[in-house]
């Protein structure tokens, strides 16, 4: 079907292409959007003569990354306007079926241009926007649990305590050599730990980690996971605990 | 309610927290949309969502304050897609590459990315397939002020 050549705002790849015939000189998008919608007689093209200057043109961009996408367009343009001009030639053969091909073209086309138009409205829409913002943040969630019973200072102490007393924190005197931690090994840990348990907090794994440092690489390793789609991560809310799933990998 | 959310509020989710007559709240709602006409903050329309958002005239200073562009505009393809989104929302991806006659992936992830489609539920055919519509963001992106604000335009009837 017609499509992404019909482009506006961006140039297509097509939009450069220009043909000299006889009976047309100008944009090839141009002769396109005639033969559509104003009614100009396609037998009159010579389509071997279109493909030729395609060919030409096409040669000049092979060095641009945009050759692959320019072929394929025209294709798709091309079979399309092949379809209309054996059409205009056999008017009489043509079987029902072939009839209501046409009449859907036509009608898909109808419906097409429709939108076409009412993008380009969005575009000025856009053009001239003065867009609005709104809050993105939930205020509610950032604002500090303060529990219902005033704390005394005695429960603060033993909390601190219980921390220091934490097998992990227990050796803060043994620096550890942070230039021993790799973001490949950190990958590594955690999908297998991905692995082994289908899913994961990111809490429990930074609850596990033994500095800040250990903590980032973490996050990036999740990220790359998620990246090559191992993984997928769902967090609730803003600031929320963040689930690591295995990924089904299906798209 | 409206100040403290974080996204759309349906006339319904307000009705349940103060208990009122749906039929009031909506038509106290609709009192305080045109209170709000003219000043600094707007309240949005989207549906049947209500959100607070910048009046459009504050949008220079807003963006200026928040560090962000304006400059990364909608491309034809994307526009298209949600012009066709806007207008026959909720619809199926397949709806819309029918219309396009395109692949449609890469407008769709950007349009979702940038938080103006979403999806909204799932269709009745076959597979069911995923339904998605326009967000308030969509609104704001535009600085259109309700879903009846769109360019009033005859569209014709895709067929089935």
């Amino acid at each position: 079907m017609l499509g992404s050549w019909r482009t506006g705002t961006n140039a297509s790849p097509l939009a450069e292409f220009h043909l000299a015939l006889e009976s047309f000189d100008g944009p090839f998008e141009l002769l396109v959007n005639l033969i559509e919608n104003q009614g100009f007689d396609i037998t009159t093209i010579s389509l071997v003569r279109v493909t030729s200057q395609y060919l030409a043109y096409v040669q000049q961009l092979q060095q641009r990354s945009v050759f692959a996408e320019a072929t394929a367009e025209f294709l798709a343009v091309a079979s399309q306007l092949l379809l209309l001009k054996s059409q205009a030639y056999l008017p009489g053969i043509a079987d029902d079926e072939e009839v209501d091909d046409a009449e859907d073209l036509a009608d898909r086309l109808r419906v097409y241009s429709a939108y076409r138009k009412l993008a380009t409205e969005l575009d000025e829409i856009q053009a001239n926007a003065m867009p609005s913002f709104f809050r993105t943040v939930f205020l509610v969630d950032i604002a500090p649990e303060i529990p219902d019973n005033a704390l005394a200072i005695s429960e603060l102490i033993l909390a601190i305590n219980t921390m220091v007393d934490r097998p992990e924190t227990n050796g803060l005197l043994v620096t550890i050599p942070t230039s021993q931690i790799s973001l490949q090994q950190r990958i590594q840990t955690v999908s297998e730990a991905l692995a082994r348990e289908r899913e994961l907090t990111f809490d429990s794994m930074a609850s596990e980690c033994r500095s800040r440092l250990e903590v980032i690489y973490t996050f990036l390793a999740v990220l790359y996971l998620v990246a090559r789609r191992d993984a997928v991560v769902r967090q609730q809310r803003s600031f929320g605990p963040i689930t690591i799933r295995v990924s089904g990998k299906a798209d | 309610m409206l100040f403290v959310a974080d996204r759309a509020l349906t006339a319904e989710e307000i009705c349940a927290a103060i208990g009122e007559d749906s039929s009031l709240v909506e038509h106290a709602l609709e009192q305080l949309r045109e209170q709000y006409e003219g000043r600094g903050v707007r309240i949005m329309l989207h549906g049947d969502s209500y959100q607070m958002c910048t009046a459009p005239e504050a949008s220079i200073y807003c963006q200026k304050l928040l560090g962000l562009s304006s400059d990364q505009k909608l491309t034809q393809a994307s526009l298209e897609t949600l012009a066709i989104i806007a207008y026959n929302q909720p619809a199926t991806r397949a709806e819309i590459e029918r219309i396009r006659g395109v692949n449609s992936d890469s407008p769709f992830s950007l349009l979702v990315n940038r938080g103006l489609i979403t999806p909204v539920g799932r269709g009745d055919q076959a597979g069911r397939p995923i339904l998605y519509g326009t967000t308030s963001g969509f609104l704001a992106y535009f600085g259109i002020g309700s879903l009846d604000d769109l360019p009033d335009v005859e569209l014709p009837e895709p067929q089935a």
